[in-house]
């Protein structure tokens, strides 16, 4: 519920908790902030409290958003909680994608 | 053991196998000394083994492993095989055929077979010498302990599958909390996230769940625990539970069940660490095979190089691999590409040409009727086309006899072996081609006919020694093509049959009155009365009395003839008549009465223009007219099926000929020719002499094909009345036998 | 081209149809069929004569491209034979023989209509009194006080028992 996305000095920064709970509102958030962007996505995370599959999935589909209009799309300062669940998913880099779950 | 199509494509392929090693060794028997044969003995059980390896069947593979060792070394020293390995080989071929059997048909333990087995093989390697190591033994690719993977003790590696339904975010789960769980369990070696199915971000519904995982764990815990781990979210998701050790062919199950490309999915089970790029290309070979034996599988190999997950000549490899077993089918006959095509399926084309025929039989009908040159010469065009689409399909479903004549090598020398006679199988016109539902039919009373001949026929040695005859007897399976006929002969150069035996037989058993004259055809013919039997001794084999009018029985079932000729002292010829083809033949329409029948154009030599005459009526009386000089026998067909004939001006005479003899069928109408369906006819008809099946026409009414053998026989038996004083006075009514 | 209509396609069955049977006429007498062996009812038409053929036996039919023999009921109940009329139809009866399904086209004077009789209703064969083989007969339905006879088709229209009738006629 508690989410928030903002667009500071040029990166985008997601604050609160990316879960089942804000993914409807974040979603949509997420495409404005990404459409006012032009060329590549910073994407900050360090005010991320919670981070679960539908969080994920999110952040999935807007690195394929962005690498669709041929920009790039990568986190920042992940909080201890992106980075358990990016570890456990095993993506060890960042740009994150879940298709590269191996160190390449 | 529920229906598994993989499993089917093993037992086929495996059968295939052991039939070319058949043969192979029969060869060596007989002293063949080809390295080749060695190889590709060798080849064939290393198929074998390699097959039963991917479906876990280890007594199969533990088995085939010391046979295909025994021949490895053989090849390797150069040498042939003797004839005495030869035969053990062969008994082995046996046995790995019943473990097969056995496995695949879930008939019970393996396990009892297992004192035979291992009798066979000492055997096998007291006689060829070799050894073989028991450490070798070739266990099946162990997926799961993934490349560097350190297993302790009371560990296992378990590849898990999952695939997560959309709504389980919505029902208050994260699949990710899931996966954690599964890391308390063990360690987590491998994952993968398998997100293929999110969608666009317009289209992405941010409450829906995509996603799913492919996961190596290792753990000290059992399935059962594993699956616990899902407990809460069981029916909100696809899972896929497989221990390291399970048989190949069940990730290749996996790969199919899962919606991802298959490409795809072996990359990622690679990358999880659960198959190593060899245990994949088993699951190519094996898929690949699938695909071909008729399974619905997509090719892997293509998408994975489409994909750009494998490189292509790891694909390459696999394939190669698998096309490399099938040339080794050892079929001497090489024809160019052949295909696999289901029988069911080729049946059903050949339906659906019937019906096209019967419609257009009816457009050609309506165009005739409707009197337009151009409409009436397209129809008849299309006619023309499609018999020839007939005759195609037609070829198609007709095969060679030289494959079950030669599974009479197998026959003759086990039979020769028990009866201790010395016989050489000889085989002529392998070539000759019939259709596929004939060559069921005709196994049976050929194997019968085969043991007659050797058990009954051929002399012991002593006996042939006294009569002069070489000591090798001889039997003789023949067969060629004889006006839409397809002619099989068993012959053999042994003793002939007693008539006089037979006779006197006959006459106790009150088949027929003592003095009755007999042409010496009638009198071997009482052979095929049930329960006939004139041997002086029942062997195992045959003379039971039970087997010759079942002979006659099945090849009647089959709509063919049968008949003996034999010479006393010097031999026996049995020839089998079957019909070339049973499903669409050319025919010729005639009228009797109000009545229509249908005449195999082939059989038919001329029609024959009769003036109503005294002559002709006396003639017909008789049974037989003079035609060109010759005498001709007569059936009047009307009389024969009790028609009330039409007071017609001319009669017509049908002139038909079948297996060399010639009969001439009186008729009121010559109606033309037409393609004819054959539409089988109910059990009811049976035994209806005379009539050889039924066929719909273009007007939608049922016409009656003739029996034209049948009719010759029963002209043969009126002719016998006619000879006979004491007979009632001829009727031609079929029912005076 | 003629194509047989077919007056009455029988639609799938559930297990409430067990109940039900199909009455229909040979001359003056009324018999009864369940439901479950009906396949198909049509309008009459001459059957293809097959020679040597005891009288029973019409002849063949050709429906919807596969031949089925006809069999006259009527003489095969030991009645005469009767002509056609326009009431005349062919019903499509499949029966069970050694496990194998078997359909044979059967000739009756006229249908009328399907009845609900319950297995309360129906009694045993009597042991006399049946102008009909009891072996035929399945048993005896009551319906608004009338009695009516179910057959037996299985046994009525049994392969093994009309096969060997055929061959000693055509022998």
């Amino acid at each position: 519920m508690n989410c928030e996305v903002e667009i500071r000095d040029g990166a985008i920064r997601i604050h609160g908790e990316m879960n089942i709970y804000s993914a409807a509102p974040l979603k949509e958030r997420m495409i404005e902030a990404l459409d006012a962007q032009t060329g590549d996505s910073l994407v900050n995370m360090e005010d991320v409290s919670e981070l679960d599959t539908a969080g994920v999935q999110i952040l999935i589909v807007a690195q394929r958003y962005c690498t669709a209009r041929g920009a790039s799309f990568k986190i920042t300062n992940p909080s201890a909680v992106v980075r358990d669940t990016l570890e456990l998913l095993r993506v060890h880099s960042l740009p994150f994608s879940s298709t590269a779950g191996d160190p390449s | 053991m529920t229906h598994d199509p993989a499993l089917d494509t093993f037992v086929n392929e495996s059968a295939e196998l052991l039939s070319s090693v058949e043969a192979l060794l029969l060869r060596c028997e007989s002293g063949a000394a080809d390295p080749e044969i060695v190889n590709e003995l060798f080849r064939a059980f290393h198929t074998i083994k390699g097959s039963a390896g991917l479906f876990g069947l280890d007594p199969i593979v533990k088995f085939t492993h010391v046979v295909e060792s025994v021949l490895d070394q053989t090849r390797a020293g150069r040498g042939p095989i003797s004839a005495a390995a030869a035969a053990i080989l062969l008994e082995c071929s046996d046995h790995i055929g019943s473990l097969i059997r056995k496995a695949t048909t879930g008939s019970g333990d393996s396990g009892a077979l297992q004192p035979a087995g291992d009798d066979l093989l000492e055997r096998l390697t007291a006689e060829t010498g070799f050894k073989v190591t028991a450490g070798k033994s070739a266990a099946p690719q162990t997926p799961g302990a993934g490349p560097g993977a350190v297993v302790a003790a009371g560990e296992k590696c378990w590849h898990i599958s999952v695939r997560f339904n959309e709504g389980v975010l919505k029902n208050g789960m994260d699949p990710l909390s899931f996966i954690r769980y599964l890391g308390t369990l063990g360690s987590i070696d491998g994952l993968q996230l398998v997100d293929d199915a999110l969608p666009p971000l317009e289209q992405f519904d941010p409450e829906c769940c995509y996603v799913g995982f492919e996961i190596n764990l290792k753990t000290a815990a059992d399935k059962t625990r594993i699956e616990a781990a899902f407990e809460f979210v069981r029916d909100d998701c696809n899972l896929t539970i497989l221990p390291q050790e399970a048989p190949m062919v069940d990730f290749v199950q996996l790969i199919r069940d899962l919606p991802e490309a298959d490409g795809r999915l072996g990359d990622l089970l690679i990358r999880c660490g659960s198959l190593t790029e060899k245990q994949l290309d088993e699951c190519l070979a094996l898929q690949a095979r699938l695909a071909d034996g008729g399974g619905e599988a997509p090719p892997i190999g293509q998408l994975l190089v489409e994909n750009g997950f494998v490189k292509s000549d790891v694909v390459d490899a696999a394939i190669q691999k698998q096309s490399d077993a099938r040339s080794s089918k050892l079929a001497r006959a090489k024809e160019g590409p052949t295909i696999r095509v289901d029988g069911g399926k080729l049946d059903q084309l050949i339906d659906w040409i019937g019906e096209l025929i019967i419609a257009g039989a009816a457009t050609g009908a309506a165009a005739r009727q409707a009197g337009l040159p151009v409409l009436l010469e397209s129809a008849q065009q299309m006619a023309r086309i499609v018999g020839e689409i007939r005759d195609q399909a037609l070829k198609l479903r007709m095969v060679q006899i030289g494959t079950t004549f030669s599974r009479f090598r197998r026959v003759v020398r086990d039979v020769s072996r028990e009866t201790g006679k010395n016989i050489s199988l000889q085989i002529n016109g392998a070539e000759t081609e019939l259709d596929r539902t004939l060559v069921e039919g005709i196994t049976d009373p050929l194997t019968h006919l085969v043991r007659n001949a050797i058990d009954h026929g051929i002399e012991s040695p002593e006996i042939r020694r006294e009569r002069g005859k070489p000591a090798v007897g001889m039997v003789r399976l023949n067969a060629y093509h004889d006006a839409g006929s397809v002619v099989i002969e068993v012959s053999d150069d042994g003793g002939g049959l007693k008539r006089s035996r037979i006779l006197a037989k006959a006459i106790e058993r009150g088949i027929v009155a003592a003095g009755e004259p007999l042409t010496d055809e009638q009198i071997n013919a009482f052979i095929f009365e049930p329960g006939f039997s004139t041997a002086a001794e029942v062997t195992n084999l045959s003379g039971r009395g039970v087997g010759m009018d079942v002979v006659k029985r099945n090849i009647t079932s089959l709509r063919g003839t049968v008949e003996v000729h034999s010479e006393e002292g010097q031999g026996t010829r049995v020839c089998i008549r079957l019909p070339l083809t049973l499903a669409i033949i050319d025919g010729f329409q005639v009228g009797v009465g109000d009545s229509q029948f249908i005449i195999p154009l082939g059989l038919v030599e001329e029609c024959v223009e009769i003036t109503p005459s005294v002559e002709f009526s006396q003639a017909a009386a008789s049974g037989h007219m003079s035609l060109h000089g010759s005498v001709l026998p007569l059936i009047q067909l009307g009389h024969m099926f009790e028609i009330r004939q039409k007071a017609v001006r001319r009669q017509s005479v049908v002139v038909v000929r079948s297996g060399g003899k010639r009969l001439g069928i009186v008729v009121d109408e010559l109606l033309g020719e037409l393609q004819a369906v054959i539409k089988p006819m109910s059990k009811l008809f049976s035994q209806l002499r005379g009539i050889g099946g039924s066929s719909v026409l273009g007007s939608g009414k049922v016409a009656l094909i003739l029996d034209v053998p049948g009719l010759l026989d029963h002209s043969l038996e009126l002719q016998r009345a006619v000879g006979d004083p004491r007979r009632p006075s001829v009727n031609h009514n079929f029912n005076a036998a | 081209m003629a194509l047989q209509t077919s007056l009455r396609a029988v639609p799938v069955r559930d297990r409430e149809d067990n109940d039900k049977y199909l009455t229909f006429a040979l001359g003056r007498e009324h018999f009864a069929l369940n439901i479950l062996c009906v396949r198909e009812i049509l309008e009459y038409e001459a059957p293809t004569d097959v020679p040597m053929m005891p009288n029973f036996v019409r002849g063949i039919v050709n429906l919807r491209g596969a031949v089925l023999p006809v069999i006259d009921l009527a003489v095969r109940f030991g009645r005469a034979a009767s002509a056609p009329t326009k009431k005349t139809c062919i019903v499509i009866i499949e029966t069970q023989a050694n496990g194998e399904p078997q359909v044979f086209g059967t000739v009756v004077d006229s249908v009328s209509e399907v009845l609900e009789i319950p297995a309360a209703e129906i009694e045993a064969v009597p042991d006399f009194g049946m102008s009909l083989r009891t072996d035929f007969v399945q048993g005896v339905g009551k319906v608004n006080n009338k009695f009516v006879v179910i057959l037996n088709v299985d046994a009525a229209l049994s392969m093994d028992e009309m096969t060997s009738l055929v061959t000693r006629t055509a022998h």
